[in-house]
């Protein structure tokens, strides 16, 4: 036997009713039916604004994933819409966790002219704090500029960061900077491998760039080589 | 098609979604307003500069000429951004001002989204995207006005609601494909990682890699019910507790608090138990 209270109640929390007039039977009277009611006509047009809504949102984030040129071009196309209206969102701040590094954590190491052989941690995802959240963000874009060879654009933001690390004049400078892996979460951990590794070079107008260390594996063959090694 | 889109529903639903992101929000200006200028300002991390090529600018293609924020021409603007912000969100909380303060604070959210898009925390695109909808129906409750606690059905605030739970449908189908996108997520190592990084709730010592495995399993499998129970009329009311589930790994694995938050403001919009839910339509 059908209970007609509890289909009602099925209807209106799934929204699978169509029919207002079984909704307009509600015995609390706080509604009339017939003022709110959108015309049929501009029923058509917000379903179709909706369709549309929807479409660009869901061709936006799976365009993150992998995305073909008939897509690429439609959303260069709606660039204007989703960008402007806060829709448009790339995948890497979603990702929880970086396939690029494997089973590593990061941060970001720094010499100082106080102490000129020492690394010390200048920005540390597994440090507690109200910037934690933002510092695995920036950890992560880093990484993922330093794993693309991404010279240009990983010297561009570490820039930015050795000026914020160099605003306050009572802090000692910088003259080297690093982005290393390291497996386990605690500050005091050793790295296991360097992903980026810089000297800074200060120029007489008060620039400065980077200089990064040469890797051990070089391809420029030693001066004092022995014959028939690389 | 989409015919339930356009049946009146109880305003009520929508009040407290506004009501819970106007919190989260409030929260989330504290702490712009705090260490905003730190990331943000002049000399944060992230300068207008490293800022400006992070989002691609003058290179074509990559529509950097929408990005509309004014903090990339002032940034020292960042503690008025912030404070209007909270304003605007303890406004919202309050049912004061409705679609205006809701409008404010989706201006203030998008501000610092649009300034540095890559360093969005996992909480803001779904948070932005739901004060962009509660502009359709903020809904009727306010503290302040007792008398308006209960107001009529409307279409729109039944709109707002289906807007949610579509963008929320979207959401978790994207959060999968990013998860199912990393081999991580399939062997069943990411859960694992993520507790040994101790960035969760969840601390566990060596020999308890099985519940790291069961969680990452449990991660995925949550978000494959969440979409599944979606989109059968049925089901939906089971779709709240499977993206309860995922709440609890989220919480879990990566100890983020406000996008807990904000994933159970959006639970909202989906249908509880109806078997025990009392009709409140049209009525308090």
């Amino acid at each position: 036997m059908t209970n007609p209270i509890r289909n009602e109640k099925l209807a209106r929390l799934t929204h699978s009713s169509r029919s207002t007039i079984s909704l307009s039977t509600s015995t609390k009277g706080h509604r009339n039916v017939g003022d709110d009611e959108i015309p049929i006509q501009w029923q058509w047009v917000l379903r179709l604004l909706i369709l549309f809504h929807f479409f660009a949102i869901a061709l936006t984030y799976s365009a993150n994933w992998r995305r073909s040129a008939i897509q690429d071009n439609t959303l260069g196309s709606l660039q204007p819409y989703l960008i402007a209206g806060n829709w448009y969102q790339e995948m890497l701040p979603v990702e929880w966790i970086s396939d690029s590094i494997g089973q590593k954590s990061v941060r970001l190491s720094i010499q100082t002219t106080t102490s000129p052989n020492d690394w010390t941690p200048a920005l540390d995802a597994s440090v507690k704090n109200l910037d934690q959240a933002r510092a695995q963000r920036l950890l992560h874009v880093l990484t993922e500029l330093a794993v693309s060879e991404d010279t240009q654009g990983l010297t561009n933001v570490l820039k930015s960061i050795v000026l914020h690390l160099e605003n306050d004049p009572s802090k000692p400078r910088l003259v080297g900077i690093r982005l290393e892996s390291h497996s386990d979460s605690s500050p005091e951990s050793q790295a296991e491998s360097i992903l980026y590794e810089a000297s800074l070079a200060r120029f007489s107008n008060g620039e400065f760039g980077f200089v990064p260390k040469l890797e051990s594996h070089r391809s420029v063959r030693s001066l004092n080589a022995k014959p028939g090694t690389p | 098609m989409m015919t339930n889109w356009f049946v009146p529903f109880s305003p009520r639903t929508i009040s407290m979604i506004r009501i819970v992101c106007g919190l989260i929000a409030a929260i989330h200006f504290i702490l712009l307003l705090v260490n905003g200028a730190n990331w943000f300002g002049p000399q944060g991390w992230l300068n207008v500069e490293s800022g400006r090529f992070l989002i691609g600018d003058s290179v074509p293609g990559t529509g950097s000429f929408y990005r509309w924020s004014i903090l990339f021409w002032y940034p020292e603007s960042i503690p008025w951004v912030a404070g209007t912000g909270l304003l605007a969100s303890l406004a919202v909380v309050a049912g004061i001002g409705s679609r205006v303060t809701t409008l404010i604070v989706w201006f203030c959210l998008g501000t610092f989204h649009q300034r540095a898009p890559l360093l969005t925390l996992l909480h803001e695109p779904m948070l932005v995207a739901i004060f962009a909808y509660l502009t359709i129906d903020p809904g009727r409750n306010s503290w302040l006005q007792p008398g308006i606690s209960s107001g009529p059905d409307r279409i729109t605030s039944n709109m707002a609601t289906q807007f949610i739970r579509c963008h929320l449908w979207i959401w978790i189908a994207f959060s999968l494909a990013s998860m199912l996108a990393s081999p991580l997520w399939w062997n069943g190592e990411a859960g694992w990682l993520l507790i040994q990084r101790g960035r969760g709730w969840l601390r566990l010592s060596e020999g308890w890699e099985w519940l790291g495995q069961l969680l990452t399993h449990l991660t995925i499998a949550s978000q494959v019910a969440i979409l599944c129970c979606m989109m059968r009329a049925d089901w939906n009311w089971l779709s709240r507790w499977m993206l309860y589930l995922f709440v609890v790994s989220v919480l879990l694995l990566l100890g983020d608090w406000m996008y807990a938050s904000v994933l159970i403001a959006a639970s909202l919009a989906l249908p509880s138990n109806h078997f025990l839910l009392e009709p409140h339509h049209g009525s308090n």
